[in-house]
């Protein structure tokens, strides 16, 4: 168990190209997203790419606003806002995925967002996982997580995957703990 | 004329025309054999033709004279219409190493362009004035989009294996590499309108829409080419301003049945 306090400390400590699943809990999911995502930009000096296949990445933009988190480094992947039939409108600083089943098409923009700008070091943030196997089965979601991992190591990108602990079914816990190789469950 | 000694190249010495796609040059383990003829089938809006340009803009960046032989629509049409690269220069142009030609300027220039179906003679005039430009210009890469429509006009299964052999030979004589676009239906049982083209290329890439539960997705797969091991595996692509990506596609969402 980890604290969302102890969690700037851990992430310090990563290598590049580690892949560990965050298990949060549902309290603190927001806090532990906007931590994170300030500590890889000003702790780590990284880029990030932030997918999300929970809530548009509008919404998420707008919290990183309102905390004043600089996020000229943070490129967004958005899966949901396609799902919601654009009500909430497009953003240039997004890139879009028709739907949270097309799995290939979202390792495809990531891949294009890590082309598209080169840094020396990216992590890419998948969330959640919780909403992933909602819309997939898991079949399909432990092979993507499987190639999707290994492609970005072979990037030495620092993967995050988020979990909400409340949701967790064991079987997508199974599915992290073997392509993952660090498994944290974060507290309030 | 002494004759020629015959022998045979192992596949990894076959010297390879880079793709410059990185995918697509690992798919084929390095790019496509120097010379060969290919084949790029598929239904309409699979890439085919965002996936031929690109392979003549690194060309052309890698100091490769390269030309596009547009069939079915103007060039400049086709530009307009294309995913803008982050790569593309339109110095390329300017300076020679990309050359854009339109069938029916060919057409013009050897007085059938009125014609409704071309005779064998035809054919051996279209295939000197191509090679015209191809030894002018020092052609190294060349598409032609789409030979299917090239066909349509030469009705007979015969006079379009003579169209293709002749087509293919003159390439291959001047160092070209080249790929053939190929429209073909979703529904279609083959990789290409007449089966003449796919039996004759060097090589096949099958461009598809692969429809999984209401989403489409682009695939691509190499059926073969000729001088190389290669992937036969499907890939899904996306058409983006950094050029053509691909990812293995997933197979526990794999459906049955030709896409």
């Amino acid at each position: 168990m980890v604290s969302k306090d102890e969690l700037k400390d851990k992430l310090e400590a990563l290598e590049e190209g580690t892949a560990v699943a965050l298990k949060v809990d549902v309290d603190a999911y927001f806090e532990v997203i906007t931590t994170i995502t300030d500590e890889l930009i000003r702790g780590k000096d990284m880029n990030v790419i932030y997918t999300t296949t929970t809530i548009p990445a509008t919404s998420i933009i707008g919290v990183l606003d309102a905390l004043e988190i600089p996020r000229d480094r943070v490129h967004f992947v958005d899966a949901m806002s396609y799902m919601t039939m654009g009500g909430s409108g497009r953003s240039s600083d997004v890139t879009y995925v028709e739907s949270p089943t097309m799995l290939e098409n979202i390792m495809l923009k990531i891949e294009y967002l890590l082309r598209k700008h080169p840094a020396e070091t990216h992590t890419v943030v998948l969330d959640s996982i919780n909403s992933l196997a909602i819309h997939n089965d898991m079949k399909i979601l432990a092979e993507f997580l499987h190639i999707m991992v290994s492609n970005l190591r072979s990037y030495n990108c620092f993967t995050l995957i988020m979990a909400v602990a409340e949701q967790q079914a064991e079987d997508v816990d199974n599915v992290l703990a073997m392509v993952c190789d660090e498994f944290m469950a974060v507290t309030s | 004329m002494a004759k020629q000694k015959l022998s045979i190249t192992p596949e990894n010495k076959r010297e390879r025309c880079v793709t410059g796609i990185d995918s697509l040059d690992s798919i084929l383990n390095g790019g496509v054999p120097k010379g060969n003829c290919v084949l790029i089938t598929g239904s309409c809006g699979t890439g085919k033709t965002t996936l031929s340009l690109e392979f003549l803009v690194h060309g052309a960046l890698d100091s490769d004279n390269c030309l596009f032989i547009s069939v079915t629509e103007s060039s400049v049409k086709m530009l307009n219409n294309i995913v803008p690269y982050d790569f593309f220069d339109e110095e390329l142009i300017d300076k020679g190493k990309l050359n854009f030609v339109d069938m029916p300027d060919i057409y013009t220039n050897i007085n059938i362009v009125h014609k409704s179906e071309f005779e064998f003679e035809d054919i051996n005039k279209i295939v000197k004035e191509i090679e015209k430009i191809v030894i002018e210009k020092d052609i190294h890469r060349l598409v032609m989009d789409s030979i299917t429509s090239v066909c349509f006009q030469l009705k007979t299964e015969e006079k379009i294996r003579d169209f293709i052999l002749n087509l293919m030979k003159m390439l291959s004589s001047h160092d070209c590499t080249s790929l053939l676009v190929s429209e073909i239906s979703p529904e279609e049982p083959r990789y290409s309108l007449y089966g003449v083209e796919e039996a004759i290329a060097d090589g096949i890439v099958l461009m598809g829409n692969l429809e999984r539960h209401g989403d489409l997705l682009r695939t691509l797969q190499v059926v073969k080419m000729r001088g190389t091991e290669h992937s036969r595996a499907k890939y899904v692509l996306d058409l983006t301003p950094v050029g053509v990506l691909m990812v293995p596609l997933l197979k526990g969402g794999a459906v049955e049945g030709r896409d």
